[in-house]
């Protein structure tokens, strides 16, 4: 039952909206993830579906969220197209990723990033190589994080630089928190 | 061109799956279409148009047959790249997504990639510019110069590191402490 919950917290996120890319993304790691925890004879015959739903999605949304990542509960992939999120993240609840993100491990270097709850990663933001992003964290457009950021903290640019500490900051939904 | 298709096989992860496959392989079938003799060239050049339309619209990637492009290229997660028909690549490139090689504005020509370059996700390389041997373009860069060899170009507008990063330095032989802790 862990799944449905997981799921109608992504969908409640998506604000009901079936036609979000990113429910479909959402639903399919969810279910990659349930797959990937049962006993054998299931498995393999999970497994074949899932890489038939994993090719479709891929082929339609561009995202690619691997099952052997770690998202936590009510994530909201924003216009989810062209997101790649590598095997070994981890990201906390709550949080908000936007279209043509990258998460994933540096080129030729070992190590995924950490992610806590409640961030806001913007459009087109690179996250490579083993970082910690903290909590409540806002990473601006375009930026290419390769260093550790502290709770609460927006960083942009290229490469990625502290620009200070909000005391709200507006969530993904138009709201401040 | 099967024992090049072969090699993007292998190099892709085995997977028949993988975008960039698909993107290589009609580059692949354009190239051995372009020494074809007359009737076999203009019967297949209907299916190579009607695959580009197919890549362009699941991957989002334009990769034409005119481009020249040596052995080897690697697009791990080839989705939304843009390669000018004029532009040059090398042998062993690696391209990520999100990744332009286009002309610009106001200066003609498209880019030339050197040998083992690593292009990372959502650089763009505009126009007439040389990428030396061995370099590498950070993620989100904007490229508009000439890059050395060896080096690593990172940023809006890109800065030039002369040595290379050590996130991203290229493989050497490891002394003899560090090779005791990896292999432990």
């Amino acid at each position: 039952m862990r799944f449905l919950e997981l799921l109608k917290s992504d969908f409640e996120r998506h604000e009901h909206n079936v036609r979000e890319p990113g429910v479909a993304v959402l639903a399919n790691y969810r279910f990659g993830r349930v797959v990937s925890r049962l006993p054998d004879p299931l498995r393999a015959i999970g497994d074949a579906i899932y890489s038939a739903t994993t090719v479709a999605t891929e082929l339609l949304t561009g995202a690619v969220v691997s099952r052997d990542a770690q998202l936590g509960e009510a994530t909201h992939l924003i216009h989810g197209l062209n997101i790649r999120i590598a095997p070994g993240v981890k990201m906390g609840d709550r949080c908000g990723v936007m279209h043509e993100v990258t998460i994933g491990p540096a080129t030729g270097k070992e190590g995924v990033p950490t992610i806590g709850n409640d961030v806001f990663i913007g459009v087109g933001a690179t996250i490579r190589g083993p970082v910690k992003i903290g909590n409540a964290v806002v990473i601006g457009a375009m930026a290419v994080v390769t260093e550790d950021v502290p709770d609460g903290c927006f960083v942009m640019g290229v490469p990625a630089k502290k620009i200070g500490w909000p005391t709200t900051h507006i969530d993904d939904r138009g709201k401040a928190k | 061109m099967f024992k090049k298709l072969r090699g993007d096989y292998e190099r892709h992860g085995r997977s028949l799956a993988d975008p960039g496959l698909w993107t290589l392989a009609t580059y692949r079938y354009g190239q051995w279409l372009d020494q074809q003799a007359s009737p076999v060239r203009w019967v297949g050049s209907k299916v190579y148009g009607t695959l580009l339309i197919g890549i362009q619209a699941f991957t989002g990637n334009a990769f034409f047959k005119d481009t020249k492009c040596g052995d080897d290229l690697t697009m791990p997660h080839g989705r939304n790249i843009l390669v000018h028909p004029e532009s040059e690549i090398g042998d062993r490139v690696t391209i990520e997504h999100q990744v332009t090689l286009a002309t610009t504005r106001g200066r003609p020509g498209a880019p030339k990639i050197g040998n083992d370059v690593i292009i990372e996700t959502g650089a763009k390389i505009l126009g007439p510019v040389k990428i030396g041997d061995g370099a590498i373009i950070g993620a989100n860069s904007i490229v508009a110069t000439d890059v050395p060899a060896g080096a690593t170009a990172i940023g809006v507008p890109c800065r030039i590191i002369k040595k290379p990063a050590v996130a991203v330095e290229a493989p050497k032989a490891p002394n003899g402490h560090a090779t005791t802790n990896s292999q432990s």
